[in-house]
């Protein structure tokens, strides 16, 4: 059901319109916004913050660099807006909504906070993903797609830690969480009877050449399946999100990833 | 490896009030007192809870405070310990 449209029409010079309601719209137009609520629109609002408005039903639409759905708000000339994510004012508290754009003749998801997920690099916001060692080299390590994900695998016998990284860092201040989904698997028997492990780390900004970390969550769950959530609330700035892997023993141990979401 | 002690929050401490669990590990490693206690450690096996309602499962180190704060007590930290090495150095008479 669609209750509320708001915003747009030819004579504001509007290029856009703000719709809400729980189910698609029916009649969509190139760049209507449509937020998933069901709770009235009374306004919305374009910004990097929070406004200070606090009104029942007010749309905040933030706007930022990671957005994947830029638009030019008017008929005329050009405002370009980065819609990253939507909440609404309800009982005096932002709560999160679900958005779509619709842009030549489709819906479009915005970006939902995914660094990885199967299949989707998102270079756009990560540069692409690669692997390194613990010395930052990319010589011994080897990253290939699979069906699964992105895996990670050492290539030379004497080699215990492999990395994944992101080309570029992230910002994180606007971010609580990162949950990364995957596994770390050793191929051949250990002879030293000590499993791989592996940590879903992040670092400070390692394009100075050096690994500090800053916060850890351990992802080993004995070589099984595993969805591991890390708390970085209290990080503010760029860093890089980096999946890492441990092997006691040369015997090709491989790490997948199958996806690194933020929220 | 350094023996940090928790809190009931999980927050780390450097001393232990006589309450606290004991747990090893190396995340610390050549950090100042200040940036330690400015950190949660969530040990495998174990949970918190954030105000959001939000669960977090061990192993989960991550800061509690602002990072920008711990990063600069902790660089305020190294930088005591490179001047109290330079003076260590000169009064071996080597020169810099």
């Amino acid at each position: 059901m669609i209750f509320n449209m708001i915003g747009g029409g030819s004579g504001a010079g509007l290029n856009f319109k703000v719709v809400g309601g729980t189910a698609e719209p029916v009649l969509p137009s190139e760049n209507m916004i449509w937020i998933n609520t069901d709770v009235e629109i009374t306004n919305w609002y374009f910004s990097t913050e929070e406004p200070d408005v606090v009104e029942e039903g007010i749309i905040w639409i933030k706007i930022y660099k990671y957005s994947t759905v830029e638009f030019n708000a008017l008929k005329e000339n050009g405002v370009y807006l980065r819609p990253l994510c939507a909440k609404q004012c309800i009982s005096g508290a932002w709560v999160d909504k679900s958005a779509k754009i619709y842009q030549n003749g489709e819906w479009v998801d915005w970006w939902n906070g995914e660094l990885y997920l199967t299949g989707n690099e998102f270079t756009d916001i990560t540069g692409g993903w690669y692997g390194m060692d613990a010395g930052l080299s990319t010589s011994n390590v080897n990253i290939t797609k699979i069906e699964s994900g992105l895996k990670l695998h050492l290539t030379a016998n004497n080699r215990k830690i492999g990395i994944m990284a992101t080309r570029k860092p992230i910002d994180l201040t606007d971010y609580n969480t990162i949950t990364f989904t995957g596994y770390i698997f050793k191929s051949t028997a250990s002879t030293s009877g000590k499993e791989a492990y592996g940590y879903l780390m992040v670092y400070s900004d390692i394009s100075g050449g050096s690994l500090t970390q800053v916060a850890r969550a351990d992802i080993s769950n004995g070589g099984k399946p595993t969805t591991i959530t890390i708390n970085v609330s209290n990080l503010k700035g760029f860093y890089n999100i980096c999946p890492y892997m441990y092997s006691f023993d040369a015997s090709a141990p491989y790490m997948v990833m199958n996806s690194l979401i933020l929220s | 490896m350094k023996t940090v002690y928790l809190d009931s929050n999980f927050k780390c401490h450097t001393s232990d009030d006589g309450t606290m669990m004991a747990i090893e590990t190396d995340f610390f490693d050549d950090k100042c007192d200040a940036f330690i206690e400015g950190y949660r450690f969530v040990p495998n096996g174990e949970s918190w809870e954030r105000e959001d309602g939000r669960i977090f499962y061990g192993e989960m180190i991550s800061p509690w405070k602002d990072y920008a704060q711990l990063d600069s007590a902790q660089r305020d930290y190294e930088r005591q310990l490179l001047d109290e090495y330079t003076e260590s150095l000169k009064i071996m008479g080597v020169i810099l």
